[in-house]
């Protein structure tokens, strides 16, 4: 019975598009009335970022899943978008942590695909992390006027010189892509000086760099 | 390595104490993109190195460049994502209002970082007024 209960590892390529519901190991085991325990949750596949106004579908206030919807089947979770004028984000689902969980666990708990394009609800959607270590990090500011151009140049930095890319928000939750991502080369749109701007950023990769090569 | 693309390289009286670079990062380490002379000059007079700063291209004119060669595809894919009809002459008018909309707490911010009063002033009318 034990044998069967454990999870399965799914081997996965980075360039591989993900073909159908992946099974992944959840954080509490569930039991159904047959007393039979489930480990896995299914996610969709390839859980990309997702900009348009149907993010928040089949979710409440909270942006966690409504029960009995598509998405509470597939395994539920947050899709870690912000609304507004400038809304973009590096990664795509968030799934759930359990209450009270740490800071390293909820950072677990993120998982971004690694497929080139991603099929999600019948759209191909780009990837916005290769990897946790990465060559560049584009670090972009606006939606409306950046984000379409910084997503060109990472298909053509993936495609003509074959370098891992990462696109990082500088407005919301930089300190989260700055703990996620590694990268080597941290590039930014704007000059600007305010909070906003990637300089805050730059800081904490400098801090990240020196506490890890100690 | 940082690196800084400034893709808001149009200055104006308005903006071009906002745009300087102030912090050591900036100055010292990040490597520069500029898109001309003119603003080669403006880094290296706010204290960039100049062995920092490279000339460029702006990302989105080459993109553009590339999409552009082949016309007829490219209006038949705007055409279909904003619903626009191929077969009729598109003009097209850039319209900058961003200094229409400034609030007057955005034009107080830009003179507290050190643009002048007069000209922030004269450039831009505080929105709702």
């Amino acid at each position: 019975m034990a044998e069967l209960n454990r999870p399965k590892r799914i081997e996965r390529s980075d360039n591989a598009v993900p073909r159908g519901p992946v099974r992944t190991p959840s954080f509490r085991p569930r039991r159904d009335a047959q007393g039979s325990c489930e480990f896995g949750r299914f996610q969709a596949p390839g859980h990309g970022l997702d900009l348009g106004a149907g993010v928040r579908r089949n979710r409440g206030r909270s942006g966690r899943c409504r029960s009995g919807s598509a998405d509470a089947r597939r395994g539920g979770g947050v899709h870690h978008v912000r609304r507004g004028r400038d809304a973009c984000m590096i990664v795509g689902k968030r799934r759930r942590a359990r209450r009270g969980a740490g800071l390293r666990h909820r950072l677990n708990c993120r998982r971004i695909s690694l497929g080139e394009q991603a099929e999600v609800d019948g759209e191909l959607r780009f990837r916005y992390r290769d990897a946790k270590h990465v060559d560049i990090l584009l670090f972009t500011e606006h939606r409306d006027r950046e984000l379409e151009v910084v997503t060109e140049m990472a298909r053509q930095i993936r495609s003509e010189h074959g370098r891992k890319v990462a696109i990082a928000s500088s407005i919301f939750r930089p300190l989260l892509a700055s703990l996620l991502v590694r990268p080597k080369v941290v590039v930014s749109t704007s000059l600007a000086q305010g909070p906003a701007s990637s300089r805050p950023s730059f800081r904490r990769f400098t801090a990240i760099a020196r506490c890890t090569s100690t | 390595m940082y690196v800084y693309l400034n893709w808001e390289q149009v200055l104006s009286p308005l903006n071009v104490e906002y745009r300087r670079p102030r912090d050591p990062t900036s100055k010292e380490i990040a490597k520069h993109f500029a898109w001309g002379e003119d603003f080669v000059q403006f880094l290296v007079e706010s204290g960039v190195r100049s062995e920092n700063v490279f000339i460029g291209k702006l990302p989105l004119a080459v993109l553009q460049q590339k999409a552009a060669r082949n016309r007829d595809e490219l209006k038949r894919r705007m055409a279909a994502r904003f619903g626009l009809d191929p077969h009729v002459r598109w003009l097209f008018f850039p319209m900058t209002c961003h200094f229409a909309f400034f609030s007057e707490y955005h034009m107080r911010s830009r003179i507290v970082i050190g643009s002048d009063e007069q000209t922030v002033m004269t450039h831009g009318v505080p929105y709702g007024r």
